[in-house]
């Protein structure tokens, strides 16, 4: 049986990766110059509820059995977002097409700041849920004194 | 059924902390998921896990396997069972996160609550063998 601690962490864990990916988004936003030639693509996280747990766990049944409850969470992967790249007008930039046109990368930042301050909130609550199970596990020991 | 001086409430005392523990992961769980798509919010009915317990201890302990099982530690004889809330995030997730919080410092006050009055009982236990002295 695993620890509300391993759960906890991985929504930690699971929210740093965004946010990084939030961070390279923010840092490319620029960009237009990366893989294969082409701009920057937007990258987000993937977030799975981790299966192999469920069936680590109680009766080893997965699906409504008992002790299948307690499921952390994990990034099963890192997609790149398919949207349309920006295209504006600027001749003098090495990277421009014939017409003059520059692709620019479909990274949004007023959008990639809205999902940082939502990734940092369930970094928090992750946190917060860590604390109360820290001091219940006090108390527990406490009952020994 | 021979309960000896552990017997009493201590006994259901600590039942509830075990219901209370796995309760805080199954919730720590849905606040570890609020953003991945297609999950389902969980929960333990804590006063059914209860009951269920006390109703065991009625009739007798021993004659129910799980109380001397031992295996799978608490929360493998839990009913977990999925909450029914109105999905409003578009994306299939049903947890809401500031629900699931006053859930998880709920459960989390009333398990140190309990612990507290098992430890007290545990003291009076140490005062009478003490005599008072």
């Amino acid at each position: 049986m695993f620890s509300s601690f391993a759960v906890s962490a991985s929504g930690m864990a699971a929210q740093r990766i965004r946010i990084n990916t939030i961070a390279s988004n923010l840092a490319n936003v620029n960009t237009t110059r990366g893989a294969g030639g082409q701009p920057y693509r937007r990258r987000d996280v993937v977030f799975s509820a981790d299966p192999v747990f469920s069936n680590l766990s109680g009766s080893g049944i997965s699906g409504t059995g008992p002790g299948d409850g307690v499921i952390p969470v994990k990034v099963i992967g890192i997609i790149e977002d398919s949207r349309p790249f920006k295209r504006v007008y600027e001749p003098g930039h090495p990277d421009a097409d014939s017409d003059g046109y520059l692709l620019l990368p479909n990274v949004n930042p007023l959008e990639e700041m809205v999902n940082m301050m939502s990734a940092m909130r369930a970094y928090e609550a992750n946190v917060a849920a860590l604390k109360s199970e820290k001091e219940m596990k006090q108390k527990a020991l406490d009952i020994a004194r | 059924m021979v309960r000896g001086i552990f017997g009493g409430v201590i006994p259901t005392l600590e039942r509830i902390l075990d219901i209370r523990s796995y309760r805080h992961r199954v919730l720590a769980s849905n606040i570890a998921n609020e953003e991945t798509p297609g999950y389902k919010a969980r929960d333990v009915d804590f006063q059914k896990e209860l009951n269920r317990e006390v109703s065991g201890m009625v009739r007798q302990t021993v004659t129910n396997r799980r109380h001397l099982s031992g295996t799978g530690g608490p929360g493998a004889d839990m009913e977990v069972i999925t909450r029914r809330s109105p999905d409003i995030s578009g994306d299939n997730n049903s947890v809401n996160l500031e629900k699931e919080m006053v859930r998880l410092t709920e459960n989390a006050k009333k398990y140190s609550a309990t612990a507290t009055i098992l430890g007290k009982k545990f003291q009076m236990l140490r005062e009478a063998i003490k005599e008072g002295r």
